[in-house]
């Protein structure tokens, strides 16, 4: 773990430099992940625009919401990217022999290798639209709640990265699952939507099967209503160890059903 | 010490139909062939040894080569490198340590960047102290000669160049073992040769033990003493580089072109010193002699045909690894009975391995279908 953790820096340094070759591909990916975000906040604004309100949820709310999904989202997306490549090309063509030929943990190789600067489009996009519409949403904004979405959003990345890893792995299995992955992945979207007036099926679909909702919604309601915090805190944190231990396992065992690829 | 005992990898693949309906079949069907791409191979390699590994396409080469190298897990039995098996998790960065690889088919160097920083993280993840590091790639530039290309960004490399620095990549962290699955694909003559002396210089100043798949029979001679054929997953031949050639003849194949043409009654005396009747072609004014170097002295036989047919050109080639595995199927494994007694090292047991090819000597993978859930 300790040389991994020294490994590190190294293989970001390497990424960021190799992705530099190609400005002008990093710069348009950066600008695309922003514009798509800045393009479903309109579309919310329109939605929101036309009523005050949707039940508790003001336009400022939603859009701190909405805000708020992106952040965990973006942080994934910059460290561990390459889990879509594992899903729709890397079993496939058996790109994973070299990782596997050396003495670092295979699975670190292949996440590290790929350090995706465009992913802070998403972030940066999060942030502002946080940081101008926070301060308008009529919340009484605390110390603990601040420190409680901090942690909801930490403790987010790795529901990402758990789910990424879970049906990423599933290629070892179909040999390629990126588009169950997408499938999966795009339920984060809903999240940035009220789940409370979406039904009852469907909310509890979002906080106990995929669970988005759980920390990417949940955190923002409990400051509007102002319930506790820490118990959407708590429950990602299980979230996050559950669904990481699940992709880590199923990882392990596609290894060992690995085909690589003909010559 | 390398050690296989009775490894075996077999893959399952869905049956696939015809057509759209068959996709759509194939898509709820249970049926898998089971390829059997290794069946029960087992060896030792001991330490120092060169051992070249062939066998026609889809004969389990690579796949015995990724099993050895942490890649793939056997289906069945174990691989030993120095008493630690590569595919067990506990076991395998010790493993991976003291191995080098060469996939001559992909490149396990940073494409983007120049050589030296894919080196500069080698060193990290094989912990090489600095000292060490400096010295080795030192001397590996050299040995190599890749002063000229060393900064370069690696996609703007050669195959040439980038075969070298991939060697150099396997071998930086002083490997006891080097596996390469053809190295020398692809590569034009001058290239491939200098390619081979680069390994055999690297043998000579750090005593590696190496492993080498090929299709091209010269590296092998060059290369190795020893030689293992591979065939539909099971071993025919283990044994020394004079061994094989007793065995399955050391074929020199002479295509003569003549400036006028010729009859079969020309070549009738040339044709009783061959083991298979030459082939004259159509216009037949070339004609196609298989001669065994073993039994029957190349120049004589030339100087014969210079003097008995009206040669305008004549081309010689020897025998290649398709050839060798042609004669295989054709002859059989068994050693002509005339040199049984000289110990040409083939398996006891091989001639089991005979029978198993003749009854699925259709030309396919032996595979058969199986129901699986």
């Amino acid at each position: 773990m300790l040389k991994e953790l020294k490994l590190y820096p190294k293989y970001v340094s390497m990424s960021l430099r190799s992705s530099l070759s190609y400005k002008a591909d990093a710069i348009l990916q950066i600008l695309s992940f922003a514009v798509t975000e800045a393009v479903s906040l309109a579309t919310i604004y329109l939605i929101v625009g036309t009523v005050p309100s949707v039940g508790i949820w003001s336009f400022e709310a939603l859009a701190m919401l909405c805000g708020f999904t992106l952040i965990p989202k973006g942080i994934d997306h910059m460290f561990f990217d390459d889990l879509w490549i594992l899903a729709y090309w890397a079993v496939r063509l058996g790109e994973l022999d070299p990782y596997l030929t050396r003495p670092v943990n295979p699975l670190f190789q292949f996440v590290a290798k790929t350090f995706k600067w465009a992913g802070s489009g998403e972030l940066v996009v999060g942030i502002v639209i946080m940081a101008i519409f926070a301060p308008q949403c009529a919340v009484m904004w605390t110390a603990s709640g601040i420190i409680g979405i901090i942690v909801c959003a930490f403790l987010g990345i790795f529901v990402f990265t758990g789910i990424k890893l879970i049906f990423a792995s599933l290629a070892f299995w179909v040999k390629s699952s990126g588009v169950i992955l997408n499938t999966v992945y795009n339920f984060c979207n809903y999240a940035k939507y009220p789940l409370k007036y979406m039904g009852k099926a469907f909310l509890s679909i979002m906080l106990y099967v995929v669970p988005f909702g759980l920390f990417l919604y949940k955190p923002m309601e409990c400051l509007i209503t102002g319930e506790n915090i820490w118990w959407s805190a708590l429950w990602s944190a299980v979230a996050a160890v559950a669904l990481v231990a699940l992709g880590l396992f199923i990882w392990h065992r596609g290894l060992r059903r690995y085909e690589s690829a003909g010559n | 010490m390398i050690e296989l005992r009775n490894v075996k990898k077999y893959f399952k693949k869905p049956v696939r139909g015809k057509g759209v309906l068959g996709m759509l079949k194939t898509l709820f069907s249970r049926k898998y062939t089971l390829v059997k791409a290794v069946d029960g191979v087992s060896f030792d390699i001991n330490d120092g040894e060169a051992v070249g590994y062939i066998g026609a396409n889809g004969a389990g080469k690579s796949t015995t080569i990724k099993i050895m190298s942490g890649i793939l897990t056997p289906t069945e039995g174990d691989i030993f490198i120095d008493g630690q098996r590569p595919y067990v998790n506990r076991e395998r960065k010790n493993v991976l340590k003291s191995i080098g690889v060469v996939f001559g088919q992909k490149t396990q160097l940073w494409l983007d960047l120049p050589l030296t920083e894919t080196y500069d993280l080698l060193k990290g993840v094989y912990d090489i102290p600095k000292d060490e590091y400096t010295k080795r790639l030192g001397e590996l530039i050299e040995l190599l000669d890749m002063k000229p290309f060393i900064s370069a960004p690696v996609r703007t490399l050669s195959l040439g160049q980038r075969m070298r620095a991939d060697l150099a990549a396997a071998m930086l962290h002083n490997p006891k073992t080097l596996f390469l699955d053809e190295p020398t694909i692809g590569l034009d003559v001058l290239v491939k040769r200098n390619l081979i002396s680069a390994i055999k210089s690297i043998r000579a100043q750090y005593n590696t033990t190496l492993l080498l798949t090929t299709h091209a029979m010269s590296d092998i001679e060059q290369l190795c003493e020893r030689v293992i054929v591979l065939d539909n997953g099971k071993t025919l031949f283990d044994g020394t580089i004079d061994g094989i050639k007793h065995m399955f003849g050391d074929k020199r194949n002479i295509t003569v072109t003549t400036n006028r043409p010729i009859t079969s009654d020309s070549v009738q005396t040339l044709s009783d010193r061959c083991d298979v009747p030459p082939e004259i072609s159509q216009d037949g004014r070339q004609v196609k002699f298989s001669v065994d170097a073993g039994k029957q002295h190349v120049n004589e036989f030339l100087k014969s045909v210079l003097t008995t047919l009206p040669v305008e050109d004549i081309k010689i080639t020897e025998t290649d690894i398709e050839q060798v595995v042609r004669t295989i199927y054709e002859n059989g494994i068994a050693p002509p009975p005339e040199s049984e007694s000289d110990g040409t090292g083939g398996e006891p047991d091989g001639e089991n391995d005979r029978k198993e090819i003749e009854t699925d000597g259709d030309g396919q993978k032996d595979g058969k279908i199986d129901e699986t859930d």
